[in-house]
């Protein structure tokens, strides 16, 4: 499996738009989250992290490896959240009261539904929650560092004074055990 | 679905679990619309590229074209009658009187100057 980004960017500029796929399903609910917390809307959400995802393909060649690939990511994200809600406000300057409480409740219905083709994501949340409440302590620990802290294995191993194969170890078994509850839910029809 | 695509997309699912970054929904096609997209823009920007090219072409063509037919008609104008090749002879006798000039020397070292009777 490639785990290093600038493999994949990499490959992507030397030709291979496919690869790009990888990068966006590394990323995306990252990043449709972030989106969420700016527009409120999840419709809007996936429409401004499909033009972050956009902008970042075309500015690719752009890219320096002095930071993460997902903090230049988040960036414009960010950018392009912001910029949405400049237009929208722009808009919303134009339309009368009673059209903005109109769109208001349309929101606020669609928000409220679940298209058989969107995942419930807070329900898979709950679970992977309870999931990772149950770990055994040096599992749970792994995953903390590595996946919510982003530490390196050499960190990791220094702070929990264990040998590096330990960490990996462990946090491969603590994964399995999360990532099959992932996947029971999020199998294709 | 491609099994490393699927893990990729598994591990970024979980690692927004667990920093709580997640969406409360998120379409399950996603990643196929921007590809798609993508795609498209892709095929837009070489359809543009080659019709700029060949506009490109067009137009130096077309100039170099006009720019040749300007310089080889350049100076040359044209009558709209036709030329008359039919030699004209005088109406009346003349004489030559070359004859009855005398030449004049001037003490003027410049001046040569021949007078007429």
């Amino acid at each position: 499996m490639i785990d290093d980004d600038s493999e994949i960017i990499e490959s992507i500029l030397s030709g291979d738009p496919s690869k790009y796929e990888l990068i966006i399903k590394k990323y995306q609910a990252r990043i449709i989250g972030l989106c969420y917390r700016y527009t409120k809307n999840h419709h809007d959400a996936e429409e401004v992290a499909q033009e972050s995802f956009l902008r970042a393909y075309k500015s690719l060649d752009k890219f320096r490896y002095d930071s993460k690939f997902y903090s230049w990511l988040h960036r414009i994200s960010v950018n392009c959240s912001l910029n949405y809600i400049n237009s929208k406000e722009k808009l919303k300057e134009k339309e009368t009261i009673s059209d903005n409480i109109g769109l208001s409740e349309q929101e606020d219905n669609s928000s409220q539904e679940t298209p058989y083709n969107t995942y419930n994501m807070e329900d898979i949340a709950d679970k992977i929650a309870r999931l990772y409440e149950n770990l055994p302590g040096d599992l749970k620990l792994m995953v903390k560092y590595r996946d919510i802290d982003d530490m390196t294995y050499d960190e990791i191993a220094r702070k929990a004074n264990l040998p590096i194969g330990t960490v990996r170890s462990r946090l491969h078994r603590a994964r399995d055990i999360l990532l099959k509850e992932i996947e029971a839910n999020t199998e294709d029809e | 679905m491609n099994r490393n695509i699927k893990d990729i997309e598994n591990k970024g699912l979980l690692k927004a679990f667990l920093k709580n970054e997640y969406p409360r929904y998120m379409s399950k096609n996603f990643s196929e619309k921007v590809m798609t997209d993508i795609y498209s823009q892709r095929t837009n920007n070489i359809t543009k590229t080659y019709l700029i090219r060949i506009a490109s072409a067009l137009v130096f063509g077309i100039f170099t074209l006009a720019l040749m037919e300007n310089m080889l008609n350049e100076d040359i104008q044209y009558t709209q009658t036709d030329i008359n090749t039919e030699l004209s002879s005088p109406s009346h006798n003349v004489s030559n009187q070359i004859e009855e000039c005398k030449k004049v020397i001037d003490k003027e070292p410049a001046s040569d100057i021949i007078e007429c009777k």
